[in-house]
């Protein structure tokens, strides 16, 4: 999976409508949609399209979301 | 460690008992703003849960319930012969509160009586130890008692933890019979995540002090609590369970030699209607067949399987159906059953106040357990 097309993935499952107002320097913690729960639903994420298991101690560090791409693309 | 199979024993009977005090989760907006508060509810699907004032104990809800329970299917006191009560909220350090409850209960001297102290997965436990127990043929009835009173544990300034848990009260009995034929329990643990879900202080390692007690800002989302208050690494949680759940609950499966799809109803530890959804989900579970209270009682910890199947399967238990159990959490320890009820009865969930069920025909008279002299007057009493 591109960049790009996990943008998309991140940005439904934040129910952002504007993808385009997201890019892989996007720092996701400060978007209005990022909350609490939006750890979990990242980490389901990771599991159901890269098969890729993470948890906070994975996501702490990630600043961008190119930080979270690289996280369930390694 | 292969899965333990057990013969000819089974629960009879349920009964459960709720604080009657209830929390309405949308309006729970003392400490958050509402539009937050909304956010997370829905996500979690939790909008109401019940909260144990504070003269009710769990002690006092599993007494309730099983009051309840002896009651309607007029029971023989004296043919219990042990008592297992599961919770991580006693009501004393010690004595256990199993005993205490054999006392209330007007159990005989010769009863088993003792705690289990496990977490969420612990009424799958209790059976383990129960179930073990039976296939002596030894003992006629097992009293199952799980409590918690988990709004007692978190505190209201934490978001991560304040919308979620809820207080509540199981009985169950145990016997045995041919009828029921195989059950099969799986049982896990791993120490190395027991900082997961935690309350740190209170214990004997970092004991009271006025230091422990003093909420300060825990992170950068300004969520407050104190060392005495539990607190939840929920990502870490929820990474762990789909990890080590599906897994065990095809382990178990394999052990009975029967598949998902021969389950009459799957019942899961309520945590939350995320993870559980995300379970069904990835494990294609068919969503007819898995019954849920998280929306009306929040997550009970150990004793949401047992509510669950007594909210939600009463009536529905005629004839033999086999149950598939699974429970996670707090050790962290999990575990997975494929348990047989056959003509399980199940009684109406009972309400509590003010540590006495609502029901003045479930109270009972006995001799107050704290100021009770060192003579006579401890004696456990007779039914009228």
């Amino acid at each position: 999976m591109e960049i790009k097309e996990f943008i998309e993935k991140f940005a439904e499952m934040l129910e952002i409508e504007d993808v385009d107002s997201l890019t892989p320097e996007t720092e996701f913690r400060d978007l209005d949609e990022w909350s609490s729960i939006s750890v979990m639903e990242f980490i389901a994420l990771a599991d159901d399209e890269f098969g890729k298991q993470v948890g906070d101690v994975h996501i702490k560090p990630c600043q961008t979301i190119q930080d979270l791409y690289n996280l369930v693309k390694a | 460690m292969a899965v333990m199979k057990f013969n000819g024993i089974g629960i009879t009977a349920m009964a459960g008992a709720v604080p009657k005090h209830v929390i309405e989760n949308l309006k729970y907006t003392e400490h958050f703003p509402p539009e937050m508060v909304k956010e997370v509810v829905e996500k979690v699907g939790i909008y109401e849960r019940r909260f144990a004032d504070e003269n009710t104990c769990s002690s006092d809800l599993c007494f309730a319930a099983a009051q309840k329970l002896i009651i309607d299917n007029n029971i023989d006191r004296d043919e219990i012969d042990l008592l297992v009560f599961i919770s991580q909220t006693a009501d004393y350090r010690m004595p256990a509160t199993s005993i205490t409850l054999q006392h209330r209960l007007g159990l005989k001297n010769s009863c088993i009586a003792f705690d289990v102290n496990l977490g969420c997965s612990a009424f799958l436990y209790g059976m383990s130890v129960v179930y073990s127990m039976m296939q002596t043929g030894a003992i006629r009835k097992a009293l199952i008692l799980d409590g918690e009173t988990r709004s007692k544990v978190y505190g209201p300034r934490d978001r991560r933890s304040a919308f979620i848990f809820g207080d509540a009260g199981v009985a169950a009995l145990v016997e045995r019979n041919e009828k029921f034929g195989d059950a099969y329990l799986s049982l896990n643990s791993d120490g190395s995540r027991a900082d997961l879900i935690m309350i740190k202080a209170g214990g004997y390692r970092h004991m009271s002090t006025p230091e422990t007690l003093k909420e300060r800002v825990i992170d950068e989302y300004g969520n407050m609590r104190s060392d005495e208050q539990g607190y939840m690494k929920g990502g870490d949680v929820f990474n762990f369970v789909i990890r080590e759940i599906p897994r065990d609950i095809k382990n178990t499966l394999a052990a009975s030699n029967l598949t998902a799809d021969q389950m009459d109803y799957i019942v899961f530890h309520q945590a939350n209607n995320f993870i559980n959804s995300y379970i069904a989900k990835k494990m294609k579970l068919d969503v007819d067949k898995i019954p849920h209270t998280i929306e009306k009682y929040g997550n009970t910890s150990s004793v949401s399987v047992p509510l669950t199947i007594v909210s939600e399967l009463k009536g529905k238990l005629d004839g033999k159906k086999t149950l598939l159990m699974s429970a996670f959490g707090v050790g962290m320890t999990w575990a997975s059953g494929v348990v047989p009820f056959v003509d399980t009865k199940i009684s109406d969930i009972v309400e509590v106040e003010n540590g006495l069920p609502c029901d003045e025909s479930l109270r009972r008279d006995y001799t107050p357990i704290e100021g009770a002299s060192e003579e006579s007057s401890t004696k456990p009493q007779k039914e009228d």
